[in-house]
């Protein structure tokens, strides 16, 4: 039996009796248990999960009704809230919380017969590009476990390359699911900000941010987006999902589309592998029948500046309730003062999410509001409007997904800036709230390259056929480990 | 000049669930924490939802101040720590980037004076801190979250008072209209909290809060003023500071804590998207909203003819002017009115006589009609009226047991007027003179007969016999 | 601009205790300096990202109780009150 496989493989030879949920089940927990002390993808591991395949399994022999999952093994993202597992964010301050709901998302997924394999590591409360900033420790890459898996979703990206589950739900700030795909070669999707409901994701940057599926081909993550997307009672925010089924047509092809190369993200500052490898994408695509032609985004070089103030500055505020007073780890009231008591325990939190709520802070403050806030989201609205212009003379947009290839553990960790730097591809989506897609698609001494799309608001399903078809084109090793 | 501003939080008593999400908007009867969930509590990943009837209470509020309302509503987080507030933040709205709370720029007249009213806000209600043991050394603080969430409108006024009465008379029509636009019941504990801010000539603005009860803020503002006067008078300048007024002493003290430092970091909340304000939403509230007050007041005295003193009082009383619209007809109007008024009036005033009134509007209606025919005299009406309220017996019954019937046989009444007459010898002869005093025999003739005799008819009586010796 | 005196306001500010400002001083400078770019571009763009809701979508003004003792799954608790430190 091989784990290297697809959901719809899945699902046929679970039909066809080739194996059992609990089989498959046991023979991914092996694996974990396997990989897992070089990897470190997962902060903890459903100790359920056999017992709940063997169920899966009863429903199936008795001919009951069963979810479109079978019992599938996924990952989340434990920044994603799940009933009787605690929910960490890799941080000290949730090290005990277990929630007592399921996100949304989860409770869609486990109504479908999917299994909650396990919680998938993270950047502390998701601020990061790399998951080095994890209370738990780094995520390591396992295309050369020295190297960073990208981020934050990071646990999320390993988990799916490594064939630790068949998929996972990450979620998407600036790039964070999107990141540890392209590093990871798996295929990693931002959708339409609204489109998934956020109830249960532990909030970092509320008005940017997306849960979005991690999944080794496109076809799957649009299975999996067919079951998370559409409106929900407990998020304002949400929209209603019009696509009935994202996989339907996947393979319609993209001839007569018009792609829109992104000037600024294919120039200077890129990768010389990256380069060569975007420039070979955009000649598959021309090959496929679609048409080519650059595009200039001249405010995406404010999206960094702009997605820091506002990420940081909604940060601040969204993790001021971790006060530990009605959930957090062991920490006596007895003897202390409330302010004295409350800035000691929140000293627990780590140093990139004190920066960020340092600078947060700061870029709220009296005096400071108008420069920076208002006009971040001046900058957000511009690049918004770039987008919208542009999405009248093409069909979809292309970048690379990571202006360079993934770098050493340690390498860069004394520089935030420059770590904030490389989103500068991805957070455009976030800024805009459009969808974005990175696909799997090229390799540089043994390191993954990926290749990404954006497509306008609640395009997904053009964006989803258009990664599939240069995803066919592709023919990348098997993951090393 | 002493100028008077206030910011009173009204409790919306009269919805069902909280403004996010489902837990009882009335959270007085439950035990600690009973009446929480992960929203109120504000748990990791839980998301405000917004409460579409609150919305549309507060536009009423609003409209009914003379408000203008924004084409889309926003709300914005203020950033502070403390124990009450699940999230460290509190949901509200915020009007220094352009008007988007739900009323703004509202005015109403008191006694020929204008309050300008500066904006009303849709905000969350924080928990309650408890204390445990003795207060200057309590070691831990408890904290109770079922009041948190719980919604409520902030109406703040322009500095326009000018002395603490012009408050006092501002906040009882205030708690008359949201009694009567059916949003809150400001009488409930808590549900009507009044801070204010107060500054005398040249001297600085002085904020007071915690004014538990909306009657202590007239004491508590003039205290204020003779306190920063006596300042003044010695040329010691008045600090800007928040002082918190202490309900036991009756005395306003400076609060040492930093709340004037603070910056609230004000910031849109996105997880709730603005919220269109139709235009036909406010006129169909307009179109279902109660009769204003004012208006009230005007009908009852142009239509029925009800003394302007009289129509003040039953149309400020929502609970009062309810029994007169379920009781009255055209004819019995001004009865009916005068008996609420007079006669009614201190045994209906508080919840709980309210509750156990036994007094119905068919009562009423009997009543008038009864002294408008008169089958009994208005002071049997009172005696009736006490009856009523102890027992909750139809009128006819209580009129026959009680024998309040009219006494209107010429010849009961005839014995009764011969008695007066040999009784009060001096009287009939003054009376003789000087018909002015007539009045006194009638009155005797109505003791004689506890009260029951028809005033017209023995007037008529003794007349004729005055007339005859 | 960024000195030992601003790390400490922001830290009062947003309740973290901070035992070496020194470490932070340099990477928020250098961060917010970055950040300076923002008050130069010129825009005149209307505001596009706001999401909008009618009335009728919103909840119904309905009592649901929550189904579960929540305060039984919470830390810190004495006869069903949190407990907190105390207030000065
Ligand atoms: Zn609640």
């Amino acid at each position: 039996m091989t784990l290297a496989i697809s959901i719809s493989q899945y699902i046929q030879k679970l039909r066809d009796g080739e194996f059992s949920s609990e089989e498959f089940i046991a023979k991914t927990l092996e694996r974990i248990n396997k990989v897992e002390k070089n990897l470190h993808a997962f902060i903890s591991i459903n100790e359920n999960a056999i017992e709940q395949a063997k169920q899966i399994d009863k429903k199936i022999k008795a001919k009951e009704k069963i979810g479109s999952c079978f019992g599938m093994p996924i990952s989340i993202k434990d920044n994603i809230c799940t009933k009787g597992m605690k929910t960490t964010c890799a941080s000290k301050m949730l090290e005990d919380f277990v929630a007592p709901y399921d996100a949304t998302v989860v409770s869609k997924l486990k109504s479908e017969d999917a299994i909650i394999i396990g919680k998938a590591n993270l950047d502390e409360f998701a601020m990061g590009s790399t998951t080095e900033y994890s209370y738990f420790g780094p995520s390591r890459n396992p295309w050369n476990t020295d190297y960073v898996p990208g981020g934050s979703s990071g646990g999320s990206g390993v988990s799916v390359s490594a064939l630790e589950c068949i998929a996972s739900l990450g979620s998407d700030t600036g790039g964070s699911v999107r990141s540890p795909a392209s590093f990871c070669s798996v295929v990693g999707l931002k959708p339409t900000y609204g489109l998934i409901s956020r109830y249960g994701l532990i909030s970092f940057a509320n008005s940017i941010e997306q849960i979005g599926p991690l999944a080794r081909t496109v076809e799957d993550v649009a299975f999996i987006l067919n079951i998370i997307a559409g409106r929900d009672s407990h998020d304002n925010t949400t929209i209603e999902n019009r696509t009935p089924d994202y996989t339907k047509d996947i393979d319609i092809g993209v001839s007569g589309k018009k792609i829109g190369i992104i000037s600024e993200m294919v120039g200077e500052g890129v990768d010389k592998d990256v380069q060569s490898a975007t420039k070979h994408a955009i000649s598959t695509f021309e090959k496929l029948g679609a048409e080519c032609i650059p595009i200039s985004l001249d405010s995406a070089q404010h999206s960094v500046a702009a997605y820091y103030t506002l990420a940081s500055a909604e940060a601040s505020s969204n993790l001021a309730r971790f006060d530990n007073l009605r959930y957090g780890f062991d920490f006596s009231v007895e003897g202390y003062e409330y302010n004295s008591y409350i800035s000691k325990v929140r000293s627990n939190l780590g140093p990139e999410v004190t920066r960020r709520m340092l600078l947060g802070t700061f870029v709220l403050s009296a005096g400071y509001y108008g420069k920076y806030y208002q006009k971040a989201q001046k900058v957000r609205s511009l690049i918004k409007s770039q987008l919208v212009e542009s999405f009248k003379k093409v069909d979809l947009l292309l970048a690379p997904t990571m202006p360079i290839l993934p770098f050493k553990i340690g390498e860069k960790i004394d520089d935030p800036l420059k770590i904030y730097l490389l989103d500068i591809n991805t957070i455009i989506a976030n800024l805009s709230g459009i969808p974005a897609i990175s696909v799997p698609f090229a390799m540089a001494d043994g390191l993954p390259i990926g290749i990404q799309l954006f497509a306008n608001s609640l395009q997904e399903k053009q964006l989803l056929q258009s990664a599939h078809a240069l995803q066919k084109t592709t023919k990348l090793p098997e993951v090393p480990i | 000049m002493t100028k008077i501003g206030l910011e009173i939080h009204c409790q919306l008593t009269k919805l069902e669930s909280k403004l996010f999400c489902s837990c009882k908007a009335d959270y007085r009867s439950f035990e600690p924490n009973s009446n929480i969930c992960p929203v109120c509590m504000g748990l990791p990943g839980s998301l405000p939802i917004l409460n579409k009837k609150a919305v549309e209470k507060a536009a009423m509020l609003s409209i009914a101040l003379g408000c203008k309302i924004p084409p889309k509503i926003g709300f914005f987080r203020k950033n502070y720590f403390y124990p009450d507030l699940p999230k460290n933040f509190q949901i509200t709205q915020y009007n220094a980037y352009g008007p988007t709370s739900i009323g703004y720029d509202g005015m109403i007249m008191i006694e020929d004076k204008e309050i300008k009213i500066r904006r009303i806000q849709l905000e969350e209600d924080p928990g309650r801190l408890v204390y445990s043991g003795s207060s200057e050394k309590t070691q831990i603080t408890l904290v109770d979250y079922n009041r948190a969430g719980t919604p409520l409108v902030e109406i703040v006024t322009e500095p326009d008072f000018e002395n603490p009465k012009q408050v006092r008379i501002f906040l009882n029509i205030l708690a008359d209209l949201v009694e009567n636009l059916g949003v809150a019941d400001p009488y409930l504990e808590g549900a009507f909290r009044v801070d204010g801010n107060i500054s005398i000539e040249k001297g600085n603005r002085v904020e007071i809060k915690n004014v538990g009860s909306f009657r202590d803020i007239e004491k508590a503002l003039h205290f204020e003023i003779t306190r920063q006067q006596s300042l003044a008078e010695r040329g010691i300048p008045i600090p800007a500071e928040t002082r918190h007024w202490d309900e036991a002493r009756k005395i306003t003290v400076s609060s040492r804590s930093k709340e004037e430092e603070q910056d609230y970091r004000y910031f849109p909340e996105e997880d709730i998207p603005r919220i269109i304000i139709e235009k036909s939403l406010l006129d169909n509230l307009k179109k279902t909203m109660p009769e204003s007050i004012m208006s009230k007041k005007e009908r009852y005295i142009n239509k029925y003819g009800i003394p302007t003193q009289v129509a003040e009082i039953l149309s400020s009383d929502k609970f009062y002017s309810d029994l007169f619209e379920q009781s009255h007809t055209e004819k019995n109007a001004k009865e009916i009115a005068n008996l609420i008024t007079t006669d009614l009036k201190g045994f209906a005033d508080t919840k709980e006589q309210r509750e156990q009134l036994k007094l119905t509007p068919k009562h009423l209606a009997d009543l008038a009609d009864a002294v408008l025919n008169n089958k009994i005299t208005r002071a049997s009406g009172k005696t009736a009226l006490q009856e009523i309220l102890k027992t909750g017996k139809p009128v006819s019954e209580i009129i026959s047991s009680l024998d309040l019937g009219n006494v209107d046989d010429e010849s009961s009444l005839v014995k009764a007027i011969d008695e007066v007459f040999i009784e009060e010898q001096k009287a009939v002869s003054e009376a003789k003179q000087n018909p002015d005093t007539i009045n006194y025999l009638v009155g005797k003739v109505m003791r004689k007969t506890k009260g029951k005799a028809n005033p017209s008819l023995t007037l008529d009586m003794i007349r004729k016999k005055l007339d005859s010796q | 601009m960024v000195d030992k005196k601003e790390i400490e306001h922001l830290s009062d500010l947003i309740k973290i205790e901070i035992k070496d400002p020194q470490k932070y001083i340099l990477q928020v400078e250098q961060i917010l300096n970055y950040f300076e770019r923002l008050d130069k571009v010129e825009i005149t763009t209307e505001d596009l990202l706001r999401q909008e809701l009618t009335l009728d979508d919103l909840r119904e003004d309905k009592f649901v109780p929550y189904g579960e003792n929540l305060i039984e799954k919470l830390k810190n608790t004495r006869e069903n009150f949190v407990r907190a430190p105390k207030m000065v």
